[in-house]
């Protein structure tokens, strides 16, 4: 429901996203049958492709060409699956979007290809964008989720963080996509500097807010609406911003401890699951993210109105209200 | 130009190589990327024989290099079980070494070289995927696909920059050197070792191949001889 709810806002761009749909699947097309099902599998189980619709959006307030924006829009949701396919090697995860993932499917080594595969078909699609500024943004952005990941390992089971390395580390690893995404959308139709700037600054808003969310609903939601066991991030010894607010309190710490073996009983993960939904932790993150999408939405303020900015609008407050 | 010289032009390129994709924790808890010394004299051929390289070729080709140890972190992946903090920063070391060779040549930048290149990133990935899952029956295809793996990239820095008349040498050089890893039974240097032939099919491959590299080494007028003597040196049985 949730999900219908999420695509109804891309209304107006629906023949856009269709195009670019269309576009992810010639992209990933290849001579290797397995390399070609490994990349079809991921694009098959959906997602909600909002990287590309953030790329069509930002480009409106430009000169738009749907044909440049989605040569920037395929790249960018091909490198997060790219790195989604490699995460699921990191994390030994066996399911994700409720199917097998490639490293299950397959193996560890075919999923390293299949993510470098999918990873030079961004490049390729994107290489025909002859725009110096679109590739040094593009490149940095790609270092430092990479940055962001290996600082995640480095912190991984250590409790002595605090909520400004937790900022740090969701930025890096979901908000400077995001913010790419609306700029480089932009760049493509040569919107002026201060439009670009504001809307860098709603993706990175938006992107912090999407990942606060997405470490509550790791907790808040089943197994089945997540299409993976939930409270997945503690068990891979990632502490998110629920857990930063109460990995201090006594009794949850031994839940910590366990979690962090990876292994936990079905009945005790449940116990930990609604120890933390108890605790006012939830709420207390909610309204961390809160913060940041009035601070997106500030920053479309002062843009033209148009079917663009009110869809923006839409997918901050929708971030606001997941569910899923 | 002396050995002493090409010594010095490699280190000085593996030496600027390891900066540019130096990452601290890796560093600390991987240790050094492993770069292959024999597949950067190979990229650099056209220096070491005294070609014009300019500042665009050496950011490049710190590019290629960047890519290729990408690939070879990639490679050491374990097939099954990569829980173990190393094996996860490594996954993350290849991502990063990926990420230093667009950034080179976005910084150029060389549009037509990340277009080129990016194909060629694909093409060894697929020929990986088909030697580990479905690897071809005859030693000849199989060989062939290696060459791809380890000269794509080299190949497309070759005909970027105008050095086409050094692509049969490494396309050459590489399955020969693959098939005398094998046979000195250096698996640990090796990709690919369960598709090692039979000892008797080795030797046949590697007579085959050395003659081929001898007739074109002859015929690459071009080449000055301490390049020729390199190489031969590189080969050596």
């Amino acid at each position: 429901m949730e999900k219908i709810k999420l695509m109804s806002l891309y209304t107006d761009f629906r023949k856009d996203m269709s195009y670019i749909e269309k576009e992810l699947e010639r992209s990933v097309q290849s001579s290797s049958p397995i390399v070609r099902q490994a990349s079809l599998h991921l694009l098959k189980a959906g997602g909600k492709r909002i990287r590309p619709i953030f790329v069509i959006m930002a480009a409106q307030f430009g000169t738009y060409s749907l044909e440049n924006a989605a040569k920037i829009a395929v790249s960018l949701e091909l490198i997060h699956m790219a790195s989604l396919v490699h995460d699921d090697v990191i994390d030994d995860s066996d399911m994700r979007r409720g199917l097998e993932t490639v490293k299950a499917k397959w193996n560890n080594r075919v999923a390293m290809y299949a993510g470098d595969f999918i990873f030079s078909r961004a490049l390729t699609s994107i290489g025909n964008i002859e725009k110096a500024p679109v590739h040094q943004i593009l490149a940095e952005t790609m270092l430092e989720i990479c940055k962001g990941e290996i600082i995640q390992i480095d912190f991984q089971q250590q409790t002595d963080q605090d909520l400004r390395d937790y900022l740090k580390r969701i930025k890096r690893k979901t908000a400077l996509l995001l913010s790419s995404s609306c700029e480089l959308g932009a760049l493509s139709a040569d919107a002026d500097s201060q439009t670009v700037r504001k809307l860098k600054r709603y993706g990175y808003f938006t992107g912090m807010a999407f990942q606060i969310v997405d470490d509550i609903l790791d907790i808040t939601s089943t197994d089945a609406e997540l299409g993976k066991p939930a409270g997945s991030d503690l068990l891979n010894g990632h502490i998110t911003l629920p857990v930063l607010y109460i990995k201090d309190d006594e009794q949850f710490k031994p839940y910590m401890k366990r979690a962090f073996t990876g292994v936990m009983e079905e009945s005790d993960r449940q116990a930990m699951l609604r120890y933390i939904r108890q605790s006012g932790a939830i709420e207390k993150a909610q309204h961390v993210s809160d913060l940041y999408l009035i601070k997106a939405l500030k920053e479309l303020e002062s843009l033209p109105n148009g079917k663009s900015k009110k869809a923006l609008t839409q997918i901050a407050d929708f971030i606001g209200q997941r569910k899923y | 130009m002396e050995t002493k010289g090409f010594t010095d032009q490699v280190d000085n390129y593996i030496h600027h190589l390891r900066r540019a994709i130096y990452q601290p924790v890796v560093e600390r808890d991987v240790g050094h990327a492993p770069i292959d010394r024999r597949k950067a004299s190979l990229l650099l051929l056209p220096l070491l024989n005294g070609e014009q390289w300019t500042d665009e070729m050496q950011t490049a080709a710190l590019a290629i290099g960047a890519i290729h140890t990408a690939f070879d972190v990639h490679d050491q992946i374990d097939i099954v079980d990569a829980s173990s903090k190393e094996q996860q920063l490594m996954v993350l070391a290849g991502d990063h070494f990926s990420g230093i060779h667009y950034k080179l040549l976005a910084s150029i930048p060389n549009f037509h070289l990340i277009r080129s290149l990016s194909s060629a990133i694909g093409r060894v990935n697929e020929c990986k995927t088909t030697l580990l899952q479905a690897p071809p029956t005859t030693v000849e295809e199989r060989l062939q696909l290696i060459a791809e793996v380890e000269s794509a990239c080299i190949v497309k820095f070759f005909e970027s920059f105008g050095f086409s008349r050094y692509v049969h040498i490494v396309e050459t050089v590489f399955p020969f050197v693959w098939l005398l890893d094998s046979r000195r039974h250096d698996l640990n240097r090796m990709k690919f070792p369960h598709l090692v032939p039979s000892t008797h099919e080795t030797q046949d491959w590697i007579d085959q191949l050395q003659q081929q590299l001898n007739d074109r080494l002859e015929n690459s007028f071009y080449l000055h001889t301490e390049v020729i003597a390199e190489l031969q040196k590189m080969t050596n049985q």
